[in-house]
């Protein structure tokens, strides 16, 4: 290979192509996956009945089968929706019930006496929720929302399978023309080496400042 | 001490309450009035019903029979959360709320539930705390704050609401001895300006320097209930006697 073809793969094909699409399925997912674990995770901490059966049943589907199956079931089943969107729903999903049972777990780590405090205040449950309880949950469960977070973008990968055209896909396409997968696969590893690494930095720095300012160092 | 006058308003009276926690009995037919600007210590040993009984009465404990009277109204599930805007309550771990800084956890109850207006509540915030000498933790965050500073705070945040009564559960029990103080002379300043007040404690030179009437439970019964000089100085109550001896000399 020449330079000009390792710019062409790296630059051209690997960064400008696919780490947008890669990018697009992060946040995409992530938003999704959060706004499911937050919601999902708090509704599950109230300890409803019925309510709360059904969303162990989908912790348990959820988190007992491989993404991958999840995603070409739903490629399979549905007729709508973009290679995008069907990654998208099923990578939430999964990561969402991880998520789900994380938030809920912290709930249990905050202080009843945080609950009768407000409750002595007549401030309104969702008043206490949004900004007493949940606050606090998220600051206590940085550190394992930060290890879900690194799960979802390593899992992204999976939308190559159906063809989504992300980072791992651009490479794959890429094969047939040079003779090189292993220098090729080698970008990609890189970069979601750097990702994830970068995000558990990041994690561990806001563990650091933020959490460490706001809730002392018994937390960190 | 305020023995005024003998007509005086009951503010909350607790009507042959009963409470079970499964086959246990923690509250046996109790009875209590407490009058405005009246001082009412609960003592007695673990287990005695101490806690439980305040909270029930602002509604953290529900009762199993009986009734509670909110000046002259019964209180329900429907008005609890009304009531307890009047009612303050401190409690033994602070419970501050630990995301929010000083001057959030004093602000929040007033701003948001009672709609009041925040500058006017933030200079109020910053009286009660000069009063009771923590002006300079507004900004703090609870876990930067030493115990006494934090039970101080969580008093504060109960005034802000302008309570009608305030409730006490051992609100120095978890504190350093040298933080005990700080805390009592707040509680002391509060029953100069004439708060009502119920407070569980074990400091009995306190209880008897403060109260208006002290009650001594024991095995989920209000054994006695009498005013202050006779608690101490005059009781017939051989259980008490052995209390007092053993909790006055340790």
């Amino acid at each position: 290979m020449t330079f000009e073809d390792r710019y062409n793969i790296v630059v051209k094909t690997i960064l400008v192509q696919g780490l947008p699409m890669t990018l697009k399925l992060i946040f995409a997912s992530l938003f999704f996956a959060m706004l499911i674990g937050v919601v999902l995770g708090t509704v599950r901490s109230l300890k409803i009945p019925v309510v709360d059966q059904i969303l162990g049943a989908y912790a348990l589907i959820c988190r007992g089968v491989p993404t991958i199956i999840i995603l070409l079931f739903f490629y399979a089943y549905l007729t709508k929706g973009t290679q995008f969107w069907i990654s998208v729903l099923s990578i939430s999903l999964v990561e969402g019930a991880y998520m789900m049972e994380v938030v809920k777990g912290g709930f249990l780590s905050v202080d009843k006496g945080q609950w009768e405090a407000a409750k002595s205040l007549s401030l309104p449950l969702m008043h206490t929720i949004t900004r007493i309880i949940l606050p606090q949950v998220l600051l206590v469960t940085i550190p394992a929302l930060m290890g879900q977070i690194v799960m979802l973008v390593k899992g992204t990968s999976v939308a190559a399978t159906i063809g989504c055209m992300d980072t791992l896909r651009r490479a794959q396409l890429l094969l047939p023309k040079y003779s090189y997968p292993m220098e090729i696969y080698a970008y990609v590893l890189v970069i979601f080496f750097i990702m994830c690494h970068f995000l558990t930095w990041l994690g561990k720095k806001l563990e650091r400042t933020v959490v460490k300012r706001i809730m002392g160092e018994r937390n960190v | 001490m305020s023995e005024m006058s003998e007509k005086k308003e009951i503010v909350v009276s607790l009507q042959h309450v009963t409470k079970q926690f499964g086959s246990l009995t923690v509250l046996d037919d109790m009875s209590l009035d407490v009058y405005e600007h009246e001082v009412v210590v609960l003592c007695g040993p673990s287990g005695g019903g101490k806690s439980t009984l305040l909270r029930t009465i602002n509604g953290l404990e529900k009762i199993g029979s009986g009734k509670i009277l909110y000046r002259g109204t019964e209180v329900n599930h429907r008005n609890i959360k009304e009531i307890r805007k009047h009612i303050g309550m401190v409690f033994q771990q602070f419970n501050l709320f630990n995301n929010l800084t000083v001057r959030d956890n004093l602000l929040i109850a007033p701003v948001k539930t009672q709609k009041k207006k925040k500058d006017e509540m933030l200079k109020k915030a910053v009286e009660y705390l000069e009063i009771f000498g923590i002006a300079d933790k507004l900004d703090s965050y609870p876990h930067q704050l030493s115990g006494g500073q934090k039970q101080r705070v969580a008093i504060v945040r109960s005034l802000m609401m302008e309570p009608d009564l305030m409730l006490f559960d051992e609100p120095t029990s978890a504190l350093d001895p040298e933080m005990i103080k700080e805390v009592l002379d707040a509680i002391r300043r509060l029953s100069s300006m004439g708060m009502t007040m119920v407070i569980v404690t074990h400091e009995m030179g306190f209880a008897r320097e403060v109260a208006s009437r002290v009650c001594f439970l024991e095995g989920a019964k209000i054994r006695v209930n009498t005013d202050t000089k006779t608690f101490f100085e005059d009781t017939e109550d051989e259980r008490l006697k052995q209390f007092l001896s053993v909790i006055l000399h340790h």
